[in-house]
């Protein structure tokens, strides 16, 4: 669990879907969790498992990508982001919730200063003056390790490095101390030297502020570095939920199994050949039964086959929570209990 | 100033001081031109049947280094011996037989085939610009190619389009593998591919390995995938080599201090591992190619840059048997040893 019990974040049964040629695709595929206040949590998976679906849905831009949520609650400090206005989000994005994407060029206006970009921000949400905004735009960029603050302001993005270029856009997401930060591969693009100094700079700054951060990432090297807990997305859904060490020492689900295995190490011993899942994901635009894993899965049985798993916690573990028949069979009474047993696949796809 | 690869006969890929220069612009509106020195003095070599990493960050050189050894680009100096014969000076009928030996298999398999034409027909392209078959046995080789490939035969009459970024990577592999070439420059030819599907390509490049007695230049940022598949190791800094060894010993016991950076840096998927990361000991970004350092080129970010370092360029130089390093001071860390994920336990660097 995270550093702090207060619930910040719920998010209950969530369901988004995107428009395409080959049908609708559930790009969200009811998903629920919640996040303590200050906690880092990292959503992982592979394209298309629906994990910066998921960070668009919560910041309630799904429509930006033509997507819609069609069902859920998104409880952010109780409130729910799915039934608030365009102008009551755009009030909370930016200053209570903001975002850090890949490519920090697209996010930035090439054509106006680092300074004049950082105190327009920090003044659209603080009510300072324009003096005041500029030191506290040198604050940022002292608090972000930029060297040379003051003179850094006068620069545009095309004049500045990956690295500081990234370091501008946290230091502009955190100018007004938001409550939850979302790291959409912030650092994918990043060397790797690079990239480990934003990271540890992303600690260092998130837990000074105690600011919650959804880390978004294929890397699982990023998300031993970074992560408290782990939520593991496979076709939409999460299918893994535990916190970081739980996740890579005791991993419970076949795809997450699969997905440590795949990745070569850069300690320990070399191996001849990495465990590789066959296969690849499957459609979203189709309708499914049973567990989505389940044509790829090395453990599958007869019953995968008719009836989708549920995230359920695994034995002995009430925070370790998995969707996998086979590493849960013991355990059906109570799948089927916990959710009135009315969440079933096929009710589910009459939704989509 | 060259890494032999040990072998009675001689390399099969044998580079010497190859330099690349790229004519660059000067910044808008400035006068003159300058040179950016994408690679300058690159020497090393690979055996049958080896697998040689050239792993860097972005813009080091080692992408140029792999298109100039293919004649994608134009070396302004240096020699490529390929089967005992100049690449560089070879042109014509014999450089079209030369070439059949040595291909190439690049990151982005959708950049790299052409989107009108069916899967068959790029495979058996290759056949046909050779003149290595025609009619039924140019179709029969098709689909064999296709099947060692992991291709299943219904795929032939699709469009790249109509695939996976996995199933066309192995298209491009497939293409590659059609003229019989000895030796595959394989540049970030995972990098884009989920890791689930990046291993399953892994393992089908090793055992093409083992099948047909293939050499790699495997060139990738990404250390641990090189250190998987690689027998050797070369690490490439700014146009030039900074260390080379076989990947067990490079991993474990880096003598050039940017090896040790890089390997201090990159991620390890375990979160016990990276909780008890040190602080890196490299700061700052790699130099313009325009603009290289004096000295060595690494000295403004090394922790054990001295006067020298500022002044006399290292030159590469086989320190122990199969180790090569570019470093005035590597004694330091042979001696004081540098703690990198593959040197467990870890211990706080010394830096003297």
């Amino acid at each position: 669990m995270g550093p702090d019990d207060t619930t910040l974040l719920d998010v209950r049964d969530l369901h988004a879907v995107y428009p395409s040629a080959k049908g609708t695709v559930r790009a969200v595929d009811d998903i629920s969790f919640t996040m303590a206040a200050g906690e880092v949590l990292a959503i992982v998976g592979e394209s298309g498992s629906g994990k910066s679906a998921t960070a668009l849905a919560i910041m309630g831009l799904m429509h930006r990508t033509s997507g819609r949520v069609v069902s859920g609650e998104v409880l952010f400090d109780s409130r729910d982001m799915l039934r608030l206005t365009e102008g009551e989000l755009r009030a909370i994005r930016g200053s209570e919730i903001s975002m850090i994407f890949q490519n920090p060029m697209t996010a930035l206006n090439p054509v106006l200063s680092i300074g004049h970009q950082l105190t327009e921000v920090v003044r659209a949400h603080l009510r300072i003056g324009r003096t005041e905004a500029w030191e506290r735009a040198v604050e940022l960029l002292r608090m972000v390790e930029i060297p040379d603050p003051r003179s850094r302001l006068a620069a545009y993005p095309h004049q500045l490095s990956g690295g500081l270029r990234q370091r501008v856009m946290i230091a502009m997401a955190l100018s007004c101390e938001p409550k939850l930060l979302i790291a959409d591969e912030a650092t994918t693009a990043l060397d790797v030297t690079t990239q480990s100094q934003i990271l540890k700079l992303l600690r260092r700054v998130t837990a000074e502020t105690r600011t919650a951060v959804i880390v978004i990432t294929h890397n699982m090297g990023v998300v031993a570095s970074i992560a408290d807990r782990v939520a593991v997305m496979y076709a939409g859904r999460i299918v893994e939920l535990a916190d970081v060490r739980s996740i890579f020492h005791d991993p419970r689900h076949p795809y997450t199994v699969g997905l440590l295995g795949s990745i070569p190490r850069i300690d320990g011993p070399r191996l001849d050949d990495l465990v590789a899942i066959e296969g690849r994901p499957p459609s979203l635009s189709e309708p499914s039964r049973g567990c989505p894993f389940r044509p790829r899965c090395p453990l599958a049985m007869d019953m995968c086959a008719d009836r989708e798993p549920l995230l359920e916690p695994v034995q002995g573990a009430s925070a370790h929570l998995a969707s996998c028949w086979a590493s849960a069979t013991d355990q059906q009474a109570h799948a089927t209990r916990s959710r009135g047993g009315l969440a079933g696949p096929d009710g589910r796809q009459g939704e989509s | 100033m060259t890494v032999p690869a040990r072998s009675a006969e001689g390399p099969l890929l044998d580079v010497r001081d190859l330099v690349v220069h790229f004519d660059a612009r000067a910044a808008m509106f400035r006068r003159g031109r300058q040179t950016a020195r994408a690679v300058d003095g690159v020497s090393f070599s690979v055996d049958a049947g080896e697998t040689l990493g050239l792993v860097g960050e972005s813009g080091c050189g080692k992408s140029t280094t792999g298109r100039a050894l293919l004649k994608l680009v134009k070396p302004t100096a240096g020699s490529v011996s390929f089967q005992g014969e100049d690449l560089l000076a070879t042109r014509g009928r014999d450089l079209k037989r030369l070439r059949r030996g040595l291909q190439a298999v690049f990151q982005d398999p959708y950049d790299s085939l052409n989107p009108r034409m069916r899967i068959r027909d790029i495979v058996g392209e290759p056949l046909i610009i050779h003149g290595l078959a025609t009619g039924a046995t140019r179709r029969r080789q098709i689909l064999e190619l296709m099947e060692r490939v992991g291709l299943s035969e219904d795929l032939a009459n699709r469009l790249p389009a109509e695939l996976s970024g996995g199933q066309r990577q192995r298209v491009g592999i497939a293409r590659a593998l059609a003229v019989n070439p000895s030796f595959i420059v394989c540049d970030e030819a995972v990098s884009a591919l989920d890791v689930s599907v990046q291993a399953q390509v892994l393992n089908l490049l090793r055992r093409l390995q083992q099948d047909l007695g293939l050499s790699y230049l495997f060139i990738s940022h990404d250390l641990s995938v090189v250190r998987h598949v690689s027998d050797r190791v070369a690490v490439m800094y700014a146009g030039k080599l900074a260390e080379s060894a076989s990947s067990e010993v490079l991993y474990a016991r880096p003598y050039h201090p940017y090896t040790l950076s890089i390997l201090a840096a990159a991620p390890v998927a375990d979160p016990d591992v990276e909780r008890r990361r040190p602080d890196e000991p490299v700061t700052g970004e790699a130099p313009s190619p325009v603009h290289p350092p004096s000295g060595c080129r690494f000295h403004p970010r090394c922790p054990l840059a001295q006067d020298r370092c500022r002044t006399e360029e290292p030159e590469l130089v086989e320190v122990e048997p199969g180790r090569w390093t570019a470093c005035h001071f590597w004694r330091t860390l042979k001696d004081g040893g540098g703690t990198t994920p593959a040197s467990a336990p870890r211990a706080p660097v010394k830096v003297s």
